[in-house]
């Protein structure tokens, strides 16, 4: 039976103050996985790519003139 | 769903955004199948126009088919580990630089991490062992560190509901640990 602890990580002999003494973690999906192992982590602009704020200020619009009924929580993200 | 997220994603849209909490990374993870809050929000959108009585398909829908086809097709949670991070590579999550809130950890909690680490491997090593007898004194040492609670995990999720990081750095995926989550809440 093998078992995997938590430790945490950093260079030895680097001061503190040029990493961080501790791991940080992002969240997000598998549609995105194939991409970062190719790219690395922050090595694409998804939402630029997909143009995802262009589209989201026309959504937000189409549904508004529509009449339809939007969850404040989305609002949030026009202003 | 969106009902479940809350005002701590309240976030600038479109950079890479870190936390020091596994806990919390898995938590946004679960609410966006699309990896992207905005991408979440633009998924809503679709759904309720597409809902409406005697809805038409807008005629912009067809000048985003990448997005669309993405937006039709949401993935399972997953949650990065980021182990080497230069803090020079850091903004606080107003756009800040990062040295402030990291100036103002106590020393006793970085000490701690160190401290922890060195428990941890002690342990870590004692499980790789062939004897049987040395593996099961680790593992009941192991669970009353668990039960006794590590100082820096405490102080991980104490800094995390302070702050949030955005990150200007790309991480080779050499130095990243990927972990599926499971479609169970809570981690």
């Amino acid at each position: 039976m093998r078992h995997t602890l938590t430790t945490y990580s950093w260079p030895e002999g680097q001061p503190l103050s040029e990493f961080l003494p501790f791991a940080l973690y992002h969240g997000t999906s598998s549609v995105w996985v194939p991409s970062i192992r190719e790219h690395g982590l922050g090595g694409r602009t998804i939402l630029d790519e997909f143009r995802g704020r262009e589209f989201l200020r026309l959504a937000f619009d189409h549904a508004q003139n529509a009449g339809l009924e939007i969850d404040p929580f989305a609002a949030q993200a026009i202003g | 769903m969106l009902d479940h997220l809350s005002a701590a994603w309240n976030f600038r849209h479109g950079g890479l955004y870190l936390t020091p909490s596994r806990g919390q990374a898995g938590r946004y993870a679960r609410h966006n199948p699309f990896g992207s809050e905005l991408f979440t929000k633009c998924a809503y959108l679709v759904e309720l126009i597409e809902a409406a009585p005697q809805a038409r398909e807008p005629a912009f829908f067809r000048d985003y088919p990448e997005l669309l086809a993405l937006l039709r097709r949401p993935g399972t949670p997953v949650v990065v580990r980021i182990g080497k991070i230069a803090v020079a590579d850091l903004l606080d999550e107003r756009g800040g630089p990062a040295e402030g809130p990291l100036q103002h950890l106590p020393a006793n909690w970085i000490g701690s991490i160190g401290e922890d680490r060195r428990r941890l491997d002690a342990i870590s090593a004692r499980l790789e062992s062939d004897d049987p007898v040395v593996q099961a004194a680790a593992v009941a040492d192991f669970r009353a560190v668990q039960e006794e609670g590590l100082h820096a995990e405490t102080f991980l999720e104490i800094l995390s509901a302070q702050t949030n990081f955005e990150s200007r750095g790309v991480y080779p995926a050499d130095d990243l640990t990927f972990d599926d989550l499971p479609d169970e809440p809570g981690i």
